[in-house]
């Protein structure tokens, strides 16, 4: 073992390899939480798929989403290569040596912690607030892609797995977009008859 | 009556949203089906974790797996 590493208290590279693992599948339940609230917003629905299993499909993910985030969270803390502390992870000012990459993920989850606390407990449920603090998840996207990408580790698979959820994300907010205005030509219409 | 699903979030009349749009039967077939798909994701994602980790674990050059503390 390299010298420079900090002593770890549990003798296994496995939670490392599970680290990075779970990073891969954090991106993509993040890019598919966001896809499925994209779809929910839209408003389109069918008697086959009515709009509340998209919806709950959303608020399940994001809660699974929560799940992997804390394992990707605690094996490097418990696996202890990198020196990290419970506090780095959760507070991205610590004055500490850790990267500005793994700050990044600190802030990232510091966010998702607060939009499920907002929602689970329903505060402001639907209203400007709401919205608000839901709008933050953009913001927690853009610095998990960020982490991922500078924090060097699986670097190319990750640009790729960047650029799929790119796509993705920004595929669906169009269709959203596009879906609020067809509800509004729709309502439009039916409002002149 | 609440406004239901309309704002995107989960709201205290969500339930009765459901019952007075949704036949019972439909209800709870959409309701079986976020069940299996959310079961379905669940163990995709632990499988895709486990496969991962044992993928990383066999490709990993000796430079990853030791990564110095201030490169962190």
């Amino acid at each position: 073992m390299n010298s420079q590493l900090v002593a770890s208290p549990v003798d296994s590279t496995s939670l490392w390899y599970v680290c990075r693992s779970t990073g891969f599948v954090l991106l993509i339940l993040f890019t598919a939480t966001i896809v499925l609230g994209h779809l929910t917003a839209s408003r389109n629905a069918s008697p086959a798929w009515p709009r509340f299993v998209t919806q709950s499909l959303h608020r399940n993910l994001a809660l699974l989403s929560i799940v992997f985030l804390l394992i990707h969270l605690g094996s490097p803390v418990i696996e202890g290569r990198f020196g990290l502390r419970v506090v780095d992870v959760f507070v991205p000012m610590v004055p500490t040596h850790i990267s500005i990459w793994t700050r990044c993920a600190a802030a990232a989850t510091d966010i998702m912690l607060l939009i499920v606390y907002v929602t689970l407990l329903q505060i402001g449920a639907g209203g400007r607030f709401w919205r608000m603090v839901h709008l933050t998840s953009y913001a927690a996207w853009l610095l998990c892609l960020a982490h991922g990408t500078g924090i060097g580790t699986d670097r190319v698979w990750v640009l790729r797995f960047d650029i799929l959820s790119v796509l993705l994300v920004f595929g669906s907010g169009w269709y959203r977009l596009t879906g609020f205005r067809r509800v509004a030509v729709e309502e439009r219409a039916r409002a002149v008859r | 009556m609440s406004a239901g699903p309309a704002g995107d979030s989960p709201d205290a009349g969500y339930e009765a949203y459901l019952a007075d749009h949704y036949q019972p039967s439909a209800r709870d077939a959409a309701l079986v089906k976020v069940r299996l798909l959310t079961v379905a994701v669940g163990s995709a994602a632990a499988a895709a974790t486990i496969w991962g980790a044992v993928i990383l674990a066999a490709t990993a050059p000796s430079s990853t797996v030791a990564t110095p503390t201030a490169q962190r």
